[in-house]
């Protein structure tokens, strides 16, 4: 276990960042900063690099974007944690209507499979049959070593669903490693 | 992390993790899809307060309109006050769609314009409902159950629809309740105000009762066999039907006071045209345009072949009745005159194919099948809120 290199790392990523970030420097310095751990957060959820690297872009300008209202801006790295795990859930139910319309998609191929890991793994590709809530949970408590607590603060659910959540989805693994 | 699995996860997860490096150079455009993006946010921000600010317009011209024109002819005025709120928004305690109930064993359940139910409003654990009615505000459905085939006074109770509350406010043979909710019209013997309801014997005295609940005063009316009581859609008056064995009449009372204790009268006339028949049985329900009459008629003396029509009358004008529906073949058993159309359950004659109907206006000969309908209870309709 490797787990006390990580102890922290979401720490890290919520970091103050700095406010009025309007000039260039200020904004490359800011991706510079949280988007490497948005995007080992998105790969795990969707275990395709090109995609996670659409979805960190698109949800860092979403939330540098509206960085005057936040209400804490200094929270940036969860924000960003939560509108990825957002965009991602959001591109994944899009890809199921489009898949139920041209109803030639077998249901299959909407679990897609990491590239970077073997995809054999039956653990990561149980993992990516989850509900992306569970998903994300699992991602933050298990990578992150996120608390209950700050999982809650950064998919803004309540505690007592984070718990539900990482129950329900070792459940869910469990089930799919034996399975397989 | 003492668990297997979650070690191995761990585990799997660092692996992935390692092949994205520390260093993530940013996009060359950032800074320009950032601006673009707060541009976007901006605008439809804006848009937003545009489109709220010409609904509040719109809603105070409509409301001026209706309300707020006075003195010339040209001139249009405007309340003003010091604080603009908006309009309450309407809140309908029924489903949407609904335009009538249907009260039937143990349910009281809610049905669209295609005859579909969309909604279970009352579910009882004992006794049958024979009879349920919404207020004009859709807050409340007021019902009257009684145990089956029991031939005395039922449970007049009031559910609150938002709540799921439900209460037994009186007991009565029949009953309505007037569209505001206020009062109630009972039929029974003893003494109703009080609670004390005895069943009504065929052809012996009966009373309606109009029940203030804010007060609970109440005004009376002696009359014998009434099948069913009718508050009008402006809680003036009662219709009521009266069955002795002579034949059916249709009564209307003069207009209740607002202050109960006098007794209540009933006025001239009978709002059922008489041609010379002799009605055998009678329904009334107020929809749009006045009051409809489901009447079955035969041509004195009794026995003579019976027909079964559909009449529209202005109850307090007395006018002739204009024929909605008739025609030989059909076994008509309720009128629903509702916001949608007026149906009819019927069934062709002789046979036991009950279904609902539309009567189709202008043409009082033909019905338009909607629905088959094997048991409908009693319908009732639902007027839509304002």
């Amino acid at each position: 276990m490797q787990l006390a290199g990580r102890v922290g790392r979401l720490e890290v990523v919520q970091t103050v960042a700095p406010l009025a970030l309007r000039s260039e420097v200020l904004l490359d310095r800011l991706y510079r900063t949280y988007a490497p751990a948005a995007l080992r957060f998105a790969l795990m959820l969707t275990g395709e690099r090109e995609l996670s690297e659409d979805l960190v872009q698109e949800a860092f300008v979403r939330v540098a974007a509206k960085l005057d209202s936040l209400r804490e801006p200094d929270a940036f790295g969860a924000y960003l944690t939560r509108a990825v795990a957002n965009l991602a859930k959001s591109h994944f139910r899009h890809q199921q209507v489009v898949a139920r319309h041209e109803r030639s998609v077998d249901a299959s191929t909407l679990v897609v499979l990491p590239a970077e890991v073997v995809a054999s793994d039956v653990l990561l590709v149980a993992l990516r049959r989850l509900p992306m809530r569970q998903r994300a949970a699992i991602v933050l408590r298990y990578y992150n070593d996120a608390s209950h607590e700050n999982i809650a603060h950064t998919l803004d659910i309540p505690v007592g669903t984070v718990k539900s959540l990482l129950s329900r989805g070792l459940a869910k693994l469990r089930e799919g490693v034996r399975d397989e | 992390m003492s668990d297997p699995l979650e070690t191995r996860l761990a585990d799997r997860l660092n692996e992935l993790g390692e092949t994205v490096g520390d260093e993530l150079p940013p996009p060359v455009d950032l800074e320009l899809q950032v601006l673009r993006r707060r541009r976007r946010t901006s605008a439809k921000r804006h848009g937003a307060i545009l489109a709220v600010a010409a609904a509040i317009l719109a809603a105070l011209v409509t409301v001026a309109a209706v309300h707020g024109v006075t003195g010339h002819r040209d001139s249009l005025r405007i309340a003003t006050s010091s604080t603009i709120a908006g309009p309450d928004p309407v809140h309908d305690a029924l489903q949407p769609g609904t335009v009538m109930l249907s009260a039937r064993g143990q349910f009281v359940v809610s049905l669209d314009a295609n005859g579909k139910r969309n909604a279970t409003m009352v579910s009882l654990e004992y006794g049958e409902v024979s009879y349920a009615r919404a207020t004009a505000d859709h807050r409340e459905i007021w019902y009257l159950s009684s145990k089956p085939g029991a031939r005395a006074c039922g449970d007049v109770v009031r559910e609150d629809v938002d709540a799921g509350t439900t209460k037994i406010v009186a007991h009565a043979v029949t009953f309505d309740v007037s569209p505001d909710g206020s009062r109630l019209a009972l039929y029974g013997e003893g003494d109703l105000a009080r609670d004390r309801c005895e069943p009504v014997t065929p052809g012996g005295p009966g009373r309606v009762v109009v029940l203030d609940l804010a007060n609970s005063s109440s005004s009376g009316l002696p009359i014998a066999d009434v099948s069913s009581v009718r508050w009008s859609p402006d809680g003036a008056y009662i219709v009521g039907v009266s069955c002795p064995a002579t034949g059916c009449r249709v009564f209307r009372t003069n207009d209740v006071p607002r202050e109960l204790g006098a007794p209540l009268t009933v006025a001239p006339g009978d709002p059922a045209a008489s041609r010379g028949e002799t009605i055998r049985s009678a329904t009334v329900a107020f929809g749009a345009g006045g009051l409809y009459m489901l009447q079955a008629t035969a041509a004195a003396p009794l026995g003579s072949r019976v027909t079964k029509r559909v009449d529209l009358v202005d109850p307090r004008a007395g006018h002739s009745a204009v024929t909605v529906f008739s025609a030989p073949g059909w076994d008509v058993s309720q009128v629903i005159p509702t916001s949608a159309a007026v149906y009819v359950v019927a069934a062709p004659t002789g046979t036991t194919d009950t279904g609902l109907y539309r009567v189709i206006p202008g043409k009082p000969s033909r019905l338009a099948f909607v629905r088959s309908l094997p048991g409908p209870g009693t319908l009732t309709p639902v007027t839509p809120l304002p």
